[in-house]
């Protein structure tokens, strides 16, 4: 591993102080930067550590939103009664997010700024139109989600802000919804393809509100506008959960790579989110 | 075998309480004081000329010692069979864990810092990155004194094969392909070298055969043998992998030039492209058949990817000469195999050494066979597989106590299957949940020689020596066997306690050290509870005689040779191949997801024939580690190279199974049918398991959506691909 | 680039020294430590042979800095038997036949006393949940599974 310099303060104030009188990278969890790091993906002269910034780690409801620290990690989001109601999608997430050990280093807000197209966080983050409140010496910015991911281990995250937490507005009672991830195996998979779907049915069986969201598919996780307009409005049939999935199948667009060709990852979108759709049909 | 109180007993192995309480000693947990580190730089890349090396850059590093190259070694060369490999290439790399130069440094970062100052031009040469493009006449050649690449070719005849297909009623002809397999054992190649305080050049090391660790760094460092000692400590797996020599070489040259102890510990991505993996073999079988179902020709053609380098390519094509038909007995057999030279990571020995991948074909035809004849797998198997008397392809008889047909029926039994009238019935499958999901049964069976046969001159020394006066207070038992987590050195006490008057808690093993003990053989082909087995039994009883004859202490041992087998003849491939093998039937039941093509293995059922199980809970977990293995082969581990470079040298792109993966439901049945050579009847368990998983995986998949797979691994993909031929 | 000076405790005691900003725990432990029983298996948090458990949490040592872990406990397989006598999972894993080449074993170890502490009647899919990131070449994973069921009941009894 190259060396660097390395502090670990212990409040956000002098993390954000180091980070911009050093010009230096973030560590919280590690999971990613420590490989990354390990081959030369990720450089860095000066390390900042977040992670004795507890105060970044919280899941808390507010003034009708959920707001979730930057620290928090997976096994907080797992074990989160609140989440589990009203973010099933995100604990079902996490709960695939590498193994256990993994999930207790790894933190959500680790999980936006890695930007990995196959992120298991994302496209539920997505789903829930989640914005992300960043912080720095100069000050805090809040913005969606959606744009500050772009590309492939890219963000619009500046080089001395900080993920201070994350959030999306509660849903109404009527909103369910649902995370499918397909692996090449069982254990310790990253994502060939992933899926979150949001779903608010009324009680004629018509869609309120549709949100569906793909991870690995591109070169960012995606939503499928063209899909959700099909759903919006709409009786939840058969054939129209068939439309939707083809829909979103040809909104993705997947490169081939070592776990997957573009073929089967575009196929499998399709069948996922036709999965999803029935699943959560069902339910309602 | 009456009376027996020791062999039989599940007793805890020795070695555990080390092992759970962390304070075994693997190959990188040993250091020194004073000693360097070794970084050994790789060709990275498949097939080149060197035109120079300059090593002054990194010569010029803080704490590099020495850049060691192929001038530094005095015989440069290597090879478990044949010398093919240079230890430091000087003229060409062959494929991209080469090893062509060596930095000694004060520190491992400065190693391996400076290992990247090191200067080495090349000139790219064509690459062959599968065995049929290197057979093709006018491809470069990977080794220049091999025309047409072929590593080895071998034949086999029996009978008049062509006038038995003639003749056949049906004839199914189809090609195979099994993949490499990366061992993946769970600790990387380390090592530590250093001069002994008798002036040895010593090497520390995670191996497989001590002895064949030893002579090839002392021919390579041309020193004679008594000045060279290697030691094993505790061994993180090894499956076949550890049998070439890796780190070995370069460790003992560093620490003897260097007269200081020297480490090295290699990464993951070091270990998969730095050692061998498990041959990818093409296989081309045309069966013909009675409509009865007696199978009566084989016609087969196996290329198998030997790789750059020799390892045991011509060992593990040899097999194919008993196995390409897998446990039945055909009249009529001919067989040519070629392993053939490329600039892949060499294919070595790996958990079955061909059986798996010759039992996969073989199985596959049973069942293509059965399916177009209308007849049950479980009869047709039954009504071809070897018993008593057989006559195995290589025209010798079968060794008695074929226990097959037995296993097969117990089997087929445990699986749900039940005779009726013209044969069996297999169980349906069992529904399954989701309406996108197909579950199906298959069943398999193979066999396993144990000990190398085919010629080679076998056995096993050991030495026990009684101390006491006027009892016996304690045993010594001297190995050299090496204990790869099998539990050799446990089950070896086992078999001592079993002889000598005295309760296990007072033998020692003495273990894994050429200074100490004669050549026990290798861990590998199933052999050492049968072979350093004998050898130890025929040691404590020696020593037993003699303390009864009053010597103080009273020492036993020496070899223990093996009975002969002979080598096979050129043109049929005739001899006696084998003297004792292992048997086994296993059948699975899937559910196959028909939307994605994820396969989950719902139950397994196994049963097999140990003979005499010295440990019973030693051979289950044997058992039961061949399965999850096989399962990774069939299933996840998806070996990828492109051009000669690997794609996968991560556990992360490499899948192995994980706790998550593995089958749930797996029940084991043994039944022991006594071998006439072991140890108490021992056969070998170590691969057995292994063999037949997979084919019984791909027929549970037929079973379950229909369709036949006649390539390795089942990823998603390639199932979903065959479900759906038109999808992209 | 300068050292940092790290404060922990290991088993119980405590540690201070010098380290290179960019070791790992894991590097610290085998290295400056000498407690070679945590195993580095692919450096990259792939395997789970480096677990320990920092602050009672299983994490991979290759993937924290030594520096993340100044301040913190940290307990590994050297520090779980108790005066010579085995802790009661170390003491399934010999009576199952858990271990065979036993590389995996300090890591599978750790990660099923963080599971025991946590949930002491574990049903087979949360041992397997829980040990999802200890891969194990050698057994099959059975005899692991059997094992931690045993320690829950001798936990539970003892």
């Amino acid at each position: 591993m190259q060396e660097f310099y390395f502090e670990s303060p212990p409040t956000l104030d002098e993390v954000c102080r180091r980070l911009s009188d050093t010009g230096g990278r973030l560590i919280a969890g590690g999971t990613d930067v420590i490989p990354q790091m390990q081959t030369g993906r990720f450089q860095a002269d000066w390390l900042i550590d977040l992670s004795r910034v507890t105060e970044l780690s919280y899941i808390a409801p507010k003034n009708g939103s959920i707001q979730i620290g930057g620290l928090t990690n997976y096994i907080k989001l797992i074990n989160s009664p609140l989440l589990q109601a009203e973010g099933p999608l995100l604990v079902q997430a996490a709960e695939l997010v590498g193994a256990v050990q993994t999930r207790y280093r790894g933190t959500l807000g680790g999980n936006i700024a890695n930007a990995s197209p196959a992120g298991d966080t994302l496209p539920p983050l997505l789903a829930l139109n989640a914005a992300v409140t960043l912080v720095s010496t100069a000050g805090g910015r809040t913005i969606p989600l959606a744009d500050l991911l772009q590309g492939p281990g890219q963000t619009a995250l500046a080089p001395n802000e900080v993920i201070h937490h994350i959030s999306f507005d509660r849903l109404p009672a009527n909103a369910t919804s649902i995370f499918l991830k397909l692996g090449n195996r069982r254990g310790m998979a990253i994502s060939v393809v992933n899926v979150a779907v949001l779903l608010q049915v009324d009680q004629d069986n018509r869609v309120e509100e549709a949100r569906i969201a793909l991870g690995a598919v591109a070169p960012t996780p995606i939503r499928c506008p063209q899909a959700e307009a099909i759903l919006k409005g709409q009786p939840l049939t058969e054939t129209l959960i068939e439309a939707t999935a083809e829909s979103a199948k040809q909104e993705c667009s997947p490169i081939d790579d070592v776990r997957a060709s573009a073929g089967y990852r575009q196929h499998m979108v399709k069948v996922l989110v036709r999965r999803g759709l029935q699943m959560l049909g069902n339910k309602g | 075998m009456a009376n027996l109180h020791m062999v039989g007993q599940s007793v805890i192995r020795k070695d555990a309480w080390t092992k759970v309480t962390g304070q075994a000693q693997y190959a990188s947990d040993v250091s020194l004081p004073g000693m360097l580190y070794l970084k050994i730089i790789f060709a990275g890349r498949p097939h080149a000329r060197i035109l120079s090396i300059d090593s002054s850059a990194a010569l010029k590093q803080p704490g590099v010692v020495v850049v060691l190259t192929a001038a530094d070694v005095p015989v440069n060369q290597r090879g478990l069979i044949i010398p093919d490999q240079q230890v430091f290439c000087a003229e060409k790399v062959r494929f991209v864990g080469d090893q062509v130069a060596a930095v000694v440094a004060e520190t491992a970062e400065q190693a391996t810092r400076a290992a990247r100052l090191v200067k080495i031009e090349y000139e790219d040469l064509p690459v062959l990155d599968n065995p049929l493009g290197a057979m093709k006449t006018g491809a470069a050649l990977v080794h220049e004194d091999k025309p047409g690449n072929i590593c080895h070719q071998v034949r086999l005849r029996r009978g008049d094969v062509d006038a038995a297909l003639a003749q056949a009623d049906i004839i199914v002809e189809r090609e195979y392909f099994t993949p490499m397999q990366e061992h993946a054992y769970l600790e990387p190649e380390g090592g530590l070298g250093y001069i002994d305080e008798q002036g040895r050049v010593t090497v520390r090391t995670s191996g497989q055969s001590t002895h064949d660790d030893l002579r090839q760094i002392a021919a390579a460092l041309d020193l004679p043998q008594e000045r060279v000692r290697v030691i094993y400590g505790a061994i993180g797996g090894a499956f076949g992998g550890r049998e070439d020599v890796s780190i070995q070489i370069a460790l003992a040259l560093a620490a003897w030039k260097l007269q200081r102890p020297v480490k090295i510990t290699w990464g993951r991505d070091e270990s998969i492209i730095g050692h061998g993996k498990r041959h990818a073999i093409i296989m081309r079988h045309k069966w013909g058949a009675r409509h009865d179902g007696t199978l009566i020709a084989a016609k087969v053609e196996i290329i198998s990817d030997a790789g750059a380098y020799n390892y045991t390519s011509g060992d593990v094509l040899t097999n194919f000469r008993y196995a390409a038909v897998g446990a039945y007995e055909i009249p009529n057999v001919s067989m040519d195999g070629y392993a053939v030279y490329t600039n892949n990571v060499p294919g070595c020995a790996c958990r079955g050494f061909g059986s798996p991948q010759a039992t996969f074909a073989a199985e596959m035809q049973m069942e293509q066979l059965a399916e177009q004849l209308g007849l049950d797998p479980v009869t047709i198997r039954l009504q071809n597989c070897v018993r008593d008397g057989s006559m195995l392809a290589t025209q010798s008889e079968i060794p008695r106590g074929v226990s097959l047909p037995k296993l097969i029926e117990t089997c087929a039994h445990e699986i749900g299957a039940y005779r009726q009238a013209g044969g069996w019935r297999m169980p349906a499958a069992s529904p399954a949940e989701e309406r996108y999901k197909r579950r199906g049964i298959g069943i398999a069976a193979g066999m396993k020689n144990s000990g190398f046969g085919w010629g080679f001159p076998e056995g096993s020394e050991a030495r026990v020596v009684l101390h006491g006066v006027a009892e016996i207070e304690r045993a010594e038992v001297h190995t050299a066997a090496a204990d790869v987590g099998q539990g050799a050195h446990s089950v070896l006490a086992q078999i001592a306690a079993e002889v000598l008057p005295i309760p296990l808690d007072r033998i020692e093993m003495v273990t894994s050290d050429t200074a100490d003990s004669g050549d026990a053989g290798p861990a590998s082909a199933s052999r050492l509870t049968m072979f350093a087995g004998n050898a130890v039994k025929q040691a404590a009883e020696q020593a037993l005689q003699r303390w009864r004859d009053e010597e103080r202490p009273a020492t036993g041992g020496g070899r223990w040779n093996a009975p002969p087998t002979t080598k096979p003849d050129p043109e049929t491939g005739a001899c006696i191949n084998s003297i004792s093998y292992a048997y086994g039937a296993q059948a699975v039941e899937v559910e196959v997801d028909i939307e994605t093509g994820e396969i989950r293995i719902i139950k397994a059922v196994a049963v097999h024939d140990p003979g005499r199980a010295v440990n019973p809970q030693q051979v289950s977990g044997q058992l039961q580690g061949g399965i999850a293995q096989a399962q990774g082969w069939a299933l996840t581990e998806n070996f990828i190279t492109q051009g000669g470079y690997v794609r996968t040298d991560r556990l992360s792109t490499y899948l192995i199974p994980t706790i998550l993966d593995a089958i749930p439901d797996i029940k084991l049945v043994c039944l022991e049918e006594p071998d006439v050579v072991g140890p108490f009847g021992v056969r070998g368990v170590g691969e057995i398991g292994f063999i037949m998983l997979a084919p019984a995986i791909v027929s549970a998949v037929h079973n379950a959506v229909e369709v036949w797979f006649d390539r390795l691994p089942l990823t998603p993909e390639r199932v979903l691909s065959a479900l759906l031929p038109t999808s992209g | 680039m300068d050292n940092i000076v790290v404060n922990l405790t290991v088993n119980g005691q405590s540690y201070r020294g010098e380290t290179r900003p960019n070791q790992t725990l894991l590097y610290l432990l085998r290295e400056d430590l000498g407690l070679t029983g945590t195993k580095d298996g692919c450096s990259e948090g792939e395997c789970g042979a480096c677990t320990v458990l920092l602050d009672g949490e299983p994490v991979n040592s290759c993937l924290v800095l030594a520096g993340q872990a100044d301040g913190r406990e940290v307990l590994t397989i050297e520090g779980l038997a108790q005066n010579g006598a085995l802790h009661p999972v170390q003491r399934a894993f010999v009576e199952s036949a858990a271990v065979q080449c036993g590389f995996c074993a300090p890591g599978l170890i750790m990660s099923s006393v963080a599971l025991l502490k946590r949930t002491p009647n574990p049903t087979a899919g949360e041992i397997r949940t829980a040990l999802g990131g200890n891969l194990c070449r050698c057994t099959g994973y059975t005899k692991i599974v059997e094992a931690v069921q045993r320690a829950a009941e001798e936990l539970k009894h003892g």
